[in-house]
């Protein structure tokens, strides 16, 4: 049970969007699709979702292909930052509605969400501010109870509290009803702990497709006086560098290693986000 | 079975410009035709084809929330095949209850109409097929079967151009809102007056001649078939590639 | 319990770690309830999978069970358990260290005792 990115290829003129990416989402775990802006996340989730159609390739949700497909696609709900639902509808009617096309959809948990978030489902979409125009998609996305839930910068325009609260409201969803979710974010730091696996996408192809641990388990930052450090990497896959002054910091990919380090350097693990900032520059 | 939750939320969509429509409709009448009647005089209160107003409002009803629509399925994980079906049988639906409607309305006038030589409601197709040889009951059901047909083929052809137009970028609509009319009043005359030595605007004619001037209905129950048959052709051929603009 | 997620160590066995602390410190008593894997998840705002990992490692060595449909439990006996265990790792993990530190410091063993004794002296006076 699973999603299956095969091959696919989108262009948009005379710019490739998504180069033959091949990808798995299987079923109940956390995803983190992380790319910088441009990268080809949104293209990727929209194709999957049937928003717009790839040049080749194909997506298969459960073994059925996705395109134009009612059975494949009631299987999946996405929650974008663009707005798919009508600007005068109301928040309270658009539950209901979503109930209706997606059956398992529970309604009193989210309507108890919405008051958690204190957001009146009586205002119609138009409204809301940015952030709760989030907030009611999200609170969407958490009740649906589809067996994928695509999350596209969902705490977009979200102040600290809300964002907390979304995180707290996710893993505990999580924890008790699995499934997967895929959540795509700039937010590298606040969601590095919440993934179980991640995909990093760099100018619309996978460079990155690995579970959280092995990926951080394989890359190490070394930093010192700037020489004692270059001399230490010069045989190891450097994948950036920071300098102040004489100090250095070198981000290297590869085992950490064992041994302790040499005098006048320090070796410690690597954060995500430094991580995919170094895999993605230009 | 979720075509059937897709033509549910259209047809619910609908409901309030429907019941805006029939109410303004009530509104106008009592406005137009109690006033004068109420007041005496020579007033005399005309209702001859709701028909017609009808007719425009279903193609303004198609032109509507193509794109809110369109939207909110893909939102919900509908394909575009299943949004396309379930519109036509909104649609068809909706021309069902309408044509019902409008007869609904012309009956109870026409009976109004016998009580008082004050009051003058009648039906545009009652007028227009005035001397059909088939008793009342059936000229009215007929009447209902065939408007059916001219709202679908008005509603879709709605449907169809906002469809397309909805797929237009801004330059192809500038284009297409010129050329379009500049061809059907400009460059067709022409054509046909310096090539064709007007034949083409007499069979042009004929056509018209056909569809709306004969004593017999069928003739716009085909015409509008043929229709409806070339607006789903082409809507779907504009909807099947449809995606949302940025 | 706290986790530093900018320690060296995985988060697993922080959390491990910290459940034991709190096992033997008699926060959490012996057949008492410890948190559930959501309320540590969410807590920390962990996935439940490392939650879920770290609450493994007790059980693995018979520190913590499952009691079917209500919760994960301190077993009888782990707090022994857990003397036994912390006793063995005593010498690697706080020995060692002192005397590397000691060295780097150029402190002599008689110094180190000497602070030794004043260490105990102290911790058992308050």
């Amino acid at each position: 049970m699973s999603i299956e990115v095969k091959k696919v290829i989108k262009n948009f003129g005379s710019t490739c969007a998504l180069d033959k990416v091949t990808v798995t989402f299987e079923e109940n775990k956390i995803y983190g699709l992380l790319g910088r802006n441009g990268a080809g996340k949104t293209t990727l989730l929209n194709i999957i979702t049937n928003r717009i159609f790839s040049d080749a390739g194909e997506v298969l949700i459960d073994g059925i292909p996705a395109r134009e497909n009612d059975e494949a696609l009631k299987k999946i709900y996405m929650m974008s930052e663009k707005d798919y639902y009508p600007a005068n509808m109301k928040i309270k009617d658009i539950f209901r509605w979503t109930q209706e096309f997606y059956p398992d959809f529970d309604l009193e948990y989210a309507e108890n969400l919405a008051e958690a978030f204190e957001l009146n489902i009586k205002k119609n979409v138009k409204s809301l501010s940015t952030g709760y125009s989030s907030i009611f998609k999200v609170i969407i996305a958490l009740s649906v109870n589809t067996p994928y839930v695509l999350l596209d910068e969902p705490v977009l325009g979200l102040d600290a509290n809300h964002r907390d609260m979304f995180y707290r409201y996710l893993i505990e969803k999580y924890s008790e009803t699995p499934s997967t979710y895929v959540i795509s974010t700039h937010l590298i730091e606040e969601i590095s702990n919440l993934v179980e696996h991640i995909i990093i996408i760099r100018k619309g192809k996978i460079i990155k497709d690995e579970a959280r641990e092995e990926l951080m388990s394989y890359g190490y930052t070394v930093s010192g006086k700037a020489s004692l450090v270059d001399e230490y990497v010069r045989d190891k896959n450097v994948i950036g560098l920071d300098s102040i002054g004489g100090l250095k910091s070198a981000y290297v990919m590869g085992q950490i290693p064992r041994d302790k380090a040499p005098e006048g350097l320090e070796i410690t693990k690597i954060d995500l986000q430094k991580l995919f900032i170094k895999l993605t520059d230009n | 079975m979720r075509i059937k939750t897709a033509v549910r939320y259209q047809i619910n969509d609908y409901i309030k410009p429907v019941l805006i429509y029939y109410f303004s409709i009530f509104c106008l009448t009592l406005l137009f035709g109690m006033i004068p009647l109420i007041f005496g005089g020579n007033g005399r209160f005309s209702l001859t084809g709701i028909e017609f107003i009808t007719s425009i409002f279903m193609f303004v009803l198609g032109l509507y929330s193509f794109k809110e629509v369109f939207l909110m399925m893909l939102q919900n994980g509908i394909s575009r095949k299943t949004m396309f079906l379930s519109r036509l049988l909104t649609m068809a639906s909706i021309s069902i209850i309408m044509s019902i409607m409008d007869r609904f309305i012309i009956i109870i006038g026409q009976m109004l109409s016998k009580v008082s030589d004050k009051i003058e409601i009648t039906g545009f197709y009652d007028m227009r097929f005035k001397f059909r040889n088939i008793n009342r009951i059936l000229f009215n059901l007929e009447a209902i079967f065939i408007t059916i047909f001219i709202y679908l083929a008005l509603i879709l052809f709605g449907y169809f151009i906002s469809s397309l137009y909805y797929r237009m970028n801004k330059a192809v609509k500038i284009v297409v809102s010129i050329s379009v009319p500049a061809f059907v009043f400009i460059l067709l005359p022409v054509l046909d007056y310096t090539i064709f030595e007007g034949k083409l605007i007499k069979l042009i004619n004929d056509v018209l001649k056909f569809i709306f001037a004969s004593e017999n209905p069928y003739n716009m129950l085909i015409s509008c078939i043929l229709f409806i048959v070339v607006c789903v052709v082409l809507s779907w051929i504009v909807i099947r590639k449809a995606v949302e603009k940025k | 319990m706290l986790i530093n997620f900018d320690d060296e160590r995985p988060i697993f066995i922080q959390i491990a770690e910290g459940l034991e602390d709190a096992i033997l410190s008699g926060a959490f008593g012996e057949e008492s309830q410890i948190p559930s894997i959501t309320e540590i998840s969410v807590n920390y705002r962990i996935n439940p999978a490392t939650a879920l990992k770290g609450i493994n490692i007790l059980v693995d060595e018979g520190i913590v069970y499952k009691k079917r449909g209500i919760g994960m439990f301190v077993a009888t006996g782990a707090v022994e358990k857990l003397k036994k265990k912390r006793k063995e790792q005593f010498y690697d993990n706080f020995i060692k260290k002192l005397v590397e530190e000691a060295k780097r410091l150029d402190i002599s063993k008689n110094e180190a005792i000497n602070m030794l004794e004043r260490g105990f002296e102290d911790e058992y006076r308050s």
